[in-house]
């Protein structure tokens, strides 16, 4: 049960993540596989010094979406 | 056509806006983003947003235009009778800056890399003095003047990067725009044309109204047709593109036919000189995939340009080039290739190959492009590619729903020329399109009764299997049993293998063989993959997997399975999606999921309507109708019925799945007991074909309005029907007939383990009928309060049961079901014909309710139910 629970969670965060523009999804599926900072830039076409805004963004998008994801199956689960 | 277009997808960039205004260490916030992505609309909504919360906001709009002039943007704030240049700058900071008592002012300056010396110095100096809060735009790869940097460094400013609207967000903003739901279809293909550029999906939709290519049908918005490209559009986009000479306009356009190319092979068709040029004008994208590198033009809507503008003769050559380039690549023979490589010789100058157009016509097939594969195969058939491109071409515009057509394509083939298979085969397609498409199974029986008189041994699975599939369409699925016992699905031709897996699955299904259904959907999975069929097939036969998995109760499974398929739906064109969507749904209902079932439903039933209406838009609609009414939607419900009703649907009556629609849509309306009529008819039926897993769903969901007459029945069911529904379901039923309070509180509790909410809501809300009978208040109002709960879950269920558990009225179920007829709008004598009892019972009964409950009019009456509270 417990990792059916798990199992569902990343899928939510997955589906939240597919459903970001895709510079953001990129970003932070990039960042979490540890790629350096400069190489995510060329990946998503941002200067440097814009990352972390896009970074800030990006996390304040997939909260959103998760959220949304959430309503979306509010008593459905 | 004038369109609003609200502000969507756009929530956290405001709340960055809003958060660099309201910080008192910050001057304000530079908003980057590429042409059209919606900076100078943000720019806006976030000006009036401040001005809502006390702020005073000030616009200026850089342009080429007023680039020229000095102060060009600020001209409004400028007083004209001052020559001084020192005194005039003042008196416009000032003028900008000056604010009633306590307001903070906020000036946004759209595209500040178009101001003027001048007017950047303005706000240079705004900033530096900390006069306003500044909110600037500036176009992505825009050279930005060194005199605007100064402006970043004088003060703090946080920085957003506007992005393109993702799919999700695209197909709201259309929702919005079009006050209703967008076909997904449409939502798609906008999409992937704009990339989410909100300039160009308003320019490309406007016009696409405007001229009756984006329409209403069946209650959903659609794009019938292509795009026409608007002339501003057009304009706008050439401008962004420049001037395309010679060399780079060869690549440019090279990719505009024949995208995405791989970068070694571009270079080797055009001039790697132009290539590299190209990509620093920003007009192609690079994209490293494994161990090479793909070449895309930049933006799609930049190739449609070039498509439209370029010479024919010119991209004929090209696509020519491009094709030759694939045939020499090592990947040639991969079936995407292969389509590829076909699509661009139909419109080039290379000779047609029949051969590459068949197998692409069947990758087509495959793809689910059903239109391209007509296109391709009947290039194939002007090639000289012999009968087979008219057995695919058939075969695709079937799936498509154009049944004469494939008949005509059938009828073309020089039969004289056919071997014995081929004849058995052409028999086969002939009949099944005549059944399916055509929906005339008379016909189809014909074809493949003449077709046997004459055919050898050998072809003889064909005319087996057709005939499996005719009894099973005309719901004798003994008879289908019986035709199929000598098919061995293995050795079936694999288009056939797919179709009679299907067939077979739902037949097993049916009968509460599930493991038998499960293993032959998984067969036939793998018979429609090896077969390169069209994945309507593996959706067709998920949707038996999935009957198979909801009717014994494995619902988890069945969500899985539905879960699956919608994924694998989603990126398919036309009605495969659709299918995808209508499983889905299904698997949804079955899991007591309404409002995710409604919606998927709804989309899967009326999207698959405008071109299978008998056939997968009838299918969907019967669960849509059960989902509506469960949730007490009942009037939307009973007219969708009432228009299935007036469908002629010449195969497959569905017959069980029907009956709960119409017994669920009964039931809503207040006859209950005319619903269990409806529910043990069906169950009759069902057992009399074998159906024992659909009669185990009839019976219990007849339990659930509170019939008592099924558990025996039920019990001798346990024993043919595999999986945990029938169990709980007689467990639930003997609990109702004695009556037992606790024992249907613990059903409730199983129905749920089993992921069946719906029933869960009803069994705990005939638990607190039975306490509610003994007496035992508290007991009752516990189980009332779980069922409220459930079907809060649930999305909303308003069932029968969970209606009389929620009313304190001491009525017994036939008063009860008369006075909810009466609140209906029905008359006495009406009631009485619904109920085929007297007028004089009928008035009989309104008087007894009437005296037990003190009401003194049929109105108040009625009243004391409570009605669908959605």
């Amino acid at each position: 049960m417990h990792a059916a629970q798990m199992a569902d969670e990343f899928s939510q965060r997955e589906r939240a993540l597919r459903r970001l523009p895709l510079p953001y999804s990129l970003a932070l599926r990039l960042r979490d596989a540890g790629i350096s900072a400069d190489v995510i830039c060329q990946y998503v076409n941002v200067e440097q010094a814009a990352l972390d805004g896009l970074y800030r963004m990006a996390e304040a998008k997939l909260l959103a979406a998760q959220n949304a994801t959430d309503d979306r199956n509010h008593g459905s689960q | 056509m004038r369109m609003r277009w609200p502000l969507i997808g756009r929530s956290e960039e405001m709340r960055a806006i809003e958060a660099a205004i309201l910080a008192s260490d910050v001057s304000g916030i530079v908003v980057y983003g590429a042409a059209g992505v919606g900076k100078s609309r943000i720019a806006r909504e976030a000006l009036s947003a401040a001005e809502s919360h006390g702020c005073e906001g000030r616009l200026a709009v850089g342009t080429s235009s007023a680039r020229a002039i000095p102060l060009g943007v600020f001209s409004a704030w400028a007083q004209s009778d001052v020559t001084d240049t020192v005194q005039l700058l003042r008196g416009v900071i000032e003028s900008l800056a000056s604010a009633a008592a306590g307001a903070t002012v906020v000036v946004g300056v759209d595209d500040v890399h178009l101001l003027d010396d001048l007017s950047i110095f303005v706000v240079h100096q705004i900033v530096q003095r900390g006069a306003a809060k500044v909110i600037l735009t500036i176009r992505d790869g825009e050279p930005i003047a060194a005199a605007v940097q100064e402006i970043w460094k004088v003060g703090r400013f946080d920085r957003l990067d506007l992005q393109p609207l993702s799919l999700d967000e695209t197909t709201t903003l259309l929702s919005a725009t079009f006050e209703g739901p967008v076909d997904p279809d449409a939502a798609q293909r906008l999409w992937k044309l704009t990339r989410g550029n909100v300039l160009y999906l308003r320019n490309i939709v406007e016009q696409e109204v405007a001229d009756g290519r984006i329409v209403r049908q069946h209650g959903y918005w659609r794009w019938i047709g292509d795009p026409v490209m608007p002339p501003g559009l057009v304009e706008l986009i050439e401008s962004r593109i420049g001037a395309l000479l010679g060399p780079v306009s060869d690549v440019v356009d090279a990719l505009a036919v024949g995208e995405p190319i791989e970068l070694a092979a571009l270079r080797r068709i055009t001039d790697p000189a132009a290539v590299e040029e190209a990509d620093t004008r920003g007009l192609i994208t690079l994209e490293p995939v494994v161990g090479r590198v793909q070449v895309w033009v930049a933006h799609p809507l930049y190739g449609e340009v070039r498509r439209r503008r370029a010479a024919p003769t010119r991209l004929r050559r090209l696509r020519g080039l491009v094709a030759a380039e694939l045939a020499a690549a090592d990947d040639h023979d991969d079936i995407q290739v292969v389509v590829r490589r076909a699509t661009l010789s139909l419109d080039s100058d290379l000779k047609p190959d029949a051969d590459l157009l068949v197998r692409a016509a069947q990758g087509a097939v495959w793809l689910a492009d059903l239109t391209l594969a007509d296109r391709l195969a009947e290039a194939a058939v002007r090639a000289g590619g012999g009968p087979e491109p008219n057995f695919v071409r058939a075969h695709a515009l079937s799936w498509l729903g154009h049944g004469e057509e494939a008949d005509a394509v059938l009828a073309e083939i020089d039969s004289g020329a056919l071997t014995d298979g081929e004849h058995a085969r052409l028999a086969f397609l002939r009949a099944s399109n005549m059944l399916w498409a055509l929906g005339d199974p008379s016909r189809a029986k014909e074809i493949i009764d003449e077709a046997s008189r004459i055919k050898p041994p050998q072809a003889r699975s064909y005319i087996d299997a057709f005939l499996t599939i005719y009894w099973f369409a005309m719901d004798q699925p003994e008879a289908a049993t019986q035709a199929s016992r000598n098919l061995a699905l293995d050795d079936l031709p694999a288009v056939v293998g797919a179709e009679i897996a299907w067939v077979l699955a739902v037949i097993a299904a049916d009968a509460g063989r599930t493991g038998e259904a499960v293993a032959v959907a998984e067969a036939g999975y793998t018979a429609a993959t090896r077969s390169f069929d069209a994945p309507h097939m593996r959706f067709n036969i998920a949707d038996a997997h999935i009957s198979a998995l909801l009717l014994s109760g494995r619902i988890g499974d069945a969500v899985e399975v539905a879960e699956r398929v919608r994924q694998q739906a989603a990126d398919l064109p036309g009605a495969a999606q659709l299918i995808g969507s209508g499983v889905a749904g299904r698997a949804a209902l079955g899991a007591g999921r309404l409002d995710t079932a409604c919606v998927m439903l709804e989309q899967g039933a009326e999207g698959l309507s405008a071109s299978h209406a008998i056939g997968w838009g009838y299918r969907y609609h019967i669960p849509r109708t059960t989902a509506l009414a469960v949730r007490g939607s009942t009037g939307e419900a009973a007219a969708i019925l009432a228009v299935l009703d007036k469908l002629r649907r010449p195969f497959r009556s569905l017959d069980y799945e029907s009956s709960l629609a119409r017994a669920w849509v009964v039931a809503g309306q207040g006859a209950v007991s005319e619903a269990i009529g409806v529910l043990l008819s069906a169950a009759e039926k069902a057992s009399a074909k074998g159906q024992f897993a659909a009669e185990v769903v009839c019976l219990q969901t007849a339990a659930q309005f509170g019939d008592r007459s099924g558990s025996l029945r039920l019990r001798e069911l346990e024993t043919i029907v595999e999986g945990p529904r029938v169990g709980v379901a007689a467990q639930f039923s003997s609990a109702l007939r004695d009556g037992d309070a606790a024992e249907l509180a613990a059903v409730s509790e199983e129905f749920e383990r089993m992921g069946d909410l719906v029933a869960a809501v009803d069994a705990a809300a005939q638990a607190a009928l039975a306490y509610r009978g003994q007496g035992l208040r508290g007991s009752a109002l516990g189980c009332a309060t779980r069922a409220d709960a459930l079907a809060e879950q649930c999305g909303g269920a308003w069932t029968p049961a969970l209606r009389q558990a929620s009313e304190p009225v001491p009525l017994t179920d036939r008063e009860r079901e008369i006075v909810m007829l009466i609140g209906e709008g029905l008359s006495n004598r009406a009631v009485a014909e619904r109920l085929t009892v007297s007028v004089r019972t009928i008035e009989s009964h309104i008087y007894r309710a009437m005296s037990k409950t003190g009401t003194t009019s049929r109105d108040e009456l009625a009243a004391l139910i409570p009605r669908h509270r959605a």
